[in-house]
């Protein structure tokens, strides 16, 4: 899956879904801070991504996750 | 598969599975347990604090679910020698209530483990009164660190 498919699917369901407002949505974005994801949000985040992309996430994975980009890199890297 | 050699309905070891203490004790059985699914049993008292007008009320039911969610982790913890972690409802989606029990009623509640990561449960629920589907939620639960 090309990396601009993934971008687009994941950027899709954060607006769809968590709310998360367009203007907010860039690679640099701060996870839990820009885009006001809590720790509650991230289990249905595991869902959306094994939903769409049928790979499942642990709480390891996002050991090294703080911007968009970052989550960007970890779905591509468990997806291929 | 049901992990549980029997039914556990001693209320002494089901307090060693749960954090809860009365009044607040909204579970009575452990009925079955595997790594992605627990069911629980309650009979309705009287004593009860969540009873009304002999009546189990919305936010017994709600309790009662979410303590099912406890007993899951509480029995993790108790075959693994760990004493039962605290936690709290983190949120409830989807809660379609079509009956109240009454006293002397015996609820079965099954909850399916849907997700968990970051001390966060996400389960689906399902609340029968004589086979018959009286509740149904989505359920976060939280451990308390």
């Amino acid at each position: 899956m090309d990396k601009e498919v993934i971008i687009e699917k994941i950027n899709n369901f954060l607006i769809d879904e968590f709310e998360v407002e367009v203007d907010d949505i860039a690679p640099e974005a701060n996870l839990t801070e820009t885009l006001e994801l809590d720790s509650l949000d991230f289990v249905d985040l595991v869902v959306a991504i094994e939903a769409n992309f049928g790979v499942k996430l642990v709480g390891e994975d996002f050991i090294d996750v703080v911007t968009l980009q970052n989550f960007y890199d970890l779905i591509e890297k468990k997806i291929s | 598969m049901n992990l549980l050699k029997e039914k556990i309905t001693d209320s002494d070891i089901i307090l060693k599975l749960i954090p809860q203490r009365a009044p607040m004790i909204m579970v009575d059985s452990l009925l079955y347990y595997d790594a992605a699914k627990v069911i629980s049993g309650l009979t309705v008292t009287g004593k009860n604090i969540f009873v009304d007008n002999d009546k189990l009320t919305e936010p017994g039911l709600i309790e009662h679910m979410a303590q099912t969610v406890a007993l899951y982790t509480g029995y993790h913890f108790y075959i693994n020698n760990l004493q039962a972690p605290e936690g709290y409802i983190g949120a409830i989606k989807g809660v379609e209530i079509s009956k109240l029990p009454s006293v002397g009623n015996q609820l079965e509640t099954e909850v399916v483990i849907l997700q968990e990561i970051m001390d966060v449960t996400l389960v689906k629920g399902t609340t029968r009164l004589d086979g018959e589907i009286i509740m149904t939620a989505q359920m976060k639960t939280v451990l308390k660190k």
